[in-house]
């Protein structure tokens, strides 16, 4: 299993896909389309559409959310979006403004 | 490598057209064109100011023209060339100073 | 999970990137980015990446394809599985035995040999033609010095040079035909 990892430094503009876990360190602004999971730490700024088949959130994200397994939103994360996802886990001190469905057929 | 047929010294200039097959190694300054089926070797302190044709082109001298190699062409770190290059194997070592444009078959995937 | 300090970013080979990639660290690409492609450091295109890219970075290493242009401050380097389309500008550059590579090279400023007909038409004509040699003894103090039996180094081009920085040893007889020494004086 090969982890695509974006660095802390790093902002990339545009869409991102593919078959890989993708952990985020640093920005991404656009569009996130996984067969995979999707890992936003700590430092992560995430401004798209998203997309995978899980997301792991310590960071930002703005921006609405579709997975097909499941949506983690860690403690200290902050998230502006609609979540679209079977299981959806909101840690305490997670912030998050949005919209939740959890009826994915 | 073959013996050279044609050597031209450090003390030696040479200006016009220079053809055959036999190797050739520039020690001195030869300007014009050189067409030559077999290697060519530009030695450092060497310079040539022309076009060459040839199998294979080694550089560690001073060279201002285009060179069309069916081999090979090599430009070594103490070398200058400025001109185009086309070849089916071309070297730059760390160090040339090349400017020009450089040719060489480059098999791409299909989806690019 | 990857920790924070300074780790490179790899974008993993079934990733595709389209659009806009910047940074301040290493960046090894395994995957597919197209758009542009601008860093601090250094860019490694592995093997099977692909990118098809304009470039700016500080070093570019390609083992994979690149489609695209190039400048690099420091180097770029074309390893042996590297294929590269595009034009390269950076201050080194170097291609290695089996690398493949089209596009223009420019390095730079570079002291390149002209050809001697743009000398003045003082009889500083190296030429084995029939042509009588009317060289005068002195020349005027417009070109390089000749040193007579020395060979000057390819290496070490002269940088205040005129036009045509003749690097050319004493004349000497070709096919029969004499020239005279002559010796100039280099212009300042």
């Amino acid at each position: 299993m090969s982890n695509t990892v974006v660095g802390e430094s790093i902002v990339i503009d545009g869409e991102i896909t593919g078959d890989d876990d993708l952990v985020v360190q640093g920005t991404v602004k656009g569009k996130i389309h996984l067969n995979q999971n999707l890992f936003v730490e700590a430092s992560g700024v995430i401004e798209a559409e998203i997309a995978t088949q899980s997301v792991d959130v310590s960071g930002q994200i703005t921006g609405n959310i579709t997975a097909a397994d499941k949506v983690e939103l860690k403690s200290k994360c902050r998230m502006t979006g609609d979540i679209k996802a079977p299981r959806i886990l909101i840690a305490d001190g997670a912030s998050f403004k949005g919209s939740v469905d959890m009826d994915v057929d | 490598m073959a013996e050279a047929a044609c050597i031209i010294s450090n003390g030696i200039q040479v200006r016009g057209n220079l053809s055959g097959s036999g190797d050739l190694i520039v020690q001195g300054r030869m300007e014009g064109k050189i067409a030559l089926q077999a290697h060519i070797t530009v030695e450092q302190g060497g310079t040539v100011v022309a076009n060459l044709e040839t199998q294979e082109l080694t550089v560690h001298g001073q060279v201002s023209g285009n060179t069309e190699a069916s081999e090979r062409i090599s430009i070594s770190n103490t070398a200058i060339y400025v001109g185009d290059l086309r070849a089916p194997k071309i070297v730059l070592e760390d160090g040339a100073r090349f400017r020009g444009n450089i040719e060489m078959d480059v098999p791409l995937p299909k989806d690019i | 999970m990857a920790e924070t300090a300074s780790a490179s970013t790899i974008i993993g080979p079934t990733i595709k990137v389209e659009g806009k990639l910047q940074g301040e660290e290493d960046l090894v690409v395994l995957g597919r980015v197209e758009g542009s492609i601008s860093l601090t450091k250094t860019l490694i295109v592995d093997e099977p990446g692909v990118v098809k890219a304009e470039i700016s970075v500080a070093h570019m290493v390609v083992n994979g394809v690149v489609v695209g242009n190039t400048t690099a401050s420091d180097s770029v380097q074309i390893a042996e599985t590297g294929r590269v389309v595009g034009d390269i500008k950076a201050p080194r550059v170097i291609i290695v035995e089996g690398a493949r590579f089209r596009g223009a090279v420019d390095m730079g400023e570079l002291e390149a040999p002209r050809p001697s007909a743009s000398l003045p038409e003082r009889g500083v004509t190296h030429s084995i033609s029939t042509r009588t040699a009317n060289v005068p003894a002195a020349l005027p103090a417009h070109r390089a010095t000749y040193a007579p039996e020395t060979v000057r180094p390819a290496t070490t081009p002269r940088p205040s040079a005129p036009a045509s920085a003749v690097r050319s040893e004493t004349p000497v007889a070709v096919q029969g035909k004499i020239h005279k020494k002559v010796v100039v004086k280099k212009k300042h």
